[in-house]
């Protein structure tokens, strides 16, 4: 344990009160803690009248700037805290750094689907699949073997569940690359209790079912 | 019809309230669980790992757990959907943990040219009544509740502020929140499983709203 772990955890449990699912207002500074002392001490607003103050972004590091940010809630953090654990660079992960690191945009989703699988041959394997977020009626697709990551492939048998997401991303020189991915789920199968309580409930359908059919 | 402009920044994260035991969450114990792949454990980065305290990166994703909080996020939007199994699978196996609450959470930042930055702020905080009270008033940060419309208590919340990350621009977040432990009063019984289902029956409808907020915010006109 070091002490910039130990500044790290008390960080951390000063962001979030106890009641609260939200990764909200701090998560605009998003995921890593790098950006949240950042954006603790961004003094950014939306309104024209103080369209002139954004000009000057030398002002996002001021003291000043550092003690306003605190309205927003107590938990916000200092750029102190920033700079006394110089790791947290290190430690920070996306989406800034892999920003940073490949020569593309974010990928930008435009559908996934959730898939069984129903076939699989040498080189390919058939699937059901239903779009996501959607009432989409189910369809059947034929993937090859070589899209899956070797990390997944011993998953690729009937019955097996996966997530197919189709999107794109643009290069830095503007080029849009289309990407489809696909995910094998990893799921644990459900307990004896889990399957209990899912028969139970057929039970309790099919008896609703029969008493509004009498 | 023009469509909205594509984020700049994803972030999605699932958060879970309750009782938890961080000395039991490990990349190693997510591996024999069977939940991530031999190329992701071999990947996974551990940053703090204490007994009341434990945060990890599994390459696409970060666990962190506290005592009381255990939340899982990703930075990569084609693997959002992941993070769904990820807990599900979990707390499947750990399915005596009390879960009282459970909250999915999208944050996403949009570069905006500068106009529509001012547009979008007036828009939804008109300045008229501020004006009178302060000089130079500008929105920082906006909540928004309502209530859920299907069979579980909570909230949905949509949060706005400008952007730290990207300037000029927007941040928008949305916390889907569902409250268990209301639902398990009559019962009495807390557990994992209530979690888990809501993960399991109402990823759909969660995955559209998140998205449907945010275009509305995005699209929204100064009167």
């Amino acid at each position: 344990m070091t002490g910039s772990s130990n500044q790290h955890y008390q960080h951390y449990l000063r962001r979030f009160p106890h009641s609260s699912t939200a990764v909200g207002s701090d998560e605009n500074q998003s995921l890593t803690d790098v950006t949240f002392a950042v954006g603790a001490i961004q003094g950014h607003s939306i309104g024209p009248s103080i369209r002139p103050s954004w000009t000057n972004h030398s002002q996002r590091h001021s003291p000043d700037r550092s003690t306003s940010a605190t309205s927003i809630g107590e938990s916000t953090g200092t750029t102190d805290e920033f700079l006394e654990d110089p790791t947290a660079r290190v430690r920070s992960y996306a989406p800034q750094s892999l920003a940073e690191q490949t020569p593309v945009s974010p990928p930008v989703v435009l559908a996934s689907w959730d898939g069984v699988i129903t076939e699989v041959t040498e080189e390919t394997f058939s699937a059901r699949v239903t779009q996501l977020a959607t009432e989409g009626p189910e369809e059947f697709a034929e993937f090859p073997l070589s899209d899956i990551s070797p990390g997944d492939a011993s998953l690729v048998r009937p019955g097996g569940l996966f997530y197919w997401t189709v999107g794109y991303e643009t290069t830095k020189r503007g080029r849009i690359r289309r990407i489809s991915e696909i995910r094998l789920r990893r799921l644990p199968p459900k307990s004896e209790e889990d399957r209990n309580r899912a028969k139970a409930w057929a039970l309790e359908a099919l008896q609703l079912f029969e008493d509004s059919g009498s | 019809m023009t469509s909205p402009p594509a984020p700049d920044i994803h972030g999605a994260s699932i958060v879970l309230l309750g009782s938890f035991n961080p000395a039991i969450f490990h990349p190693a114990w997510f591996h024999k669980q069977g939940l991530v792949s031999d190329e992701e454990h071999d990947a996974a980065a551990i940053q703090v790992m204490l007994p009341d305290f434990a945060r990890f990166n599994i390459d696409w994703l970060e666990i962190t757990v506290t005592l009381d909080r255990f939340e899982v996020a990703s930075g990569e939007p084609e693997n959002f959907n992941l993070l769904r199994d990820i807990v599900i699978g979990t707390f499947r196996i750990l399915q005596h943990t009390p879960i009282k609450a459970i909250g999915v959470n999208r944050n996403e930042h949009f570069k905006l040219p500068e106009d529509r930055w001012h547009e979008i702020g007036d828009a939804l905080v008109p300045k008229d009544v501020w004006s009178t009270v302060l000089d130079a008033p500008g929105l920082r940060a906006l909540t928004v509740e309502g209530v859920r419309t299907d069979n579980y208590a909570g909230y949905i919340r949509a949060n706005v502020e400008p952007s730290v990350r990207v300037h000029p621009g927007i941040y928008i977040g949305v916390n889907d929140h569902f409250q268990l432990d209301e639902d398990s009063k009559d019962s009495g019984v807390l557990d994992s499983s209530q979690a888990v289902s809501v993960l399991e029956s109402e990823w759909d409808g969660i995955l559209e709203r998140a998205p449907r907020i945010i275009d509305t915010v995005l699209k929204v006109k100064a009167t």
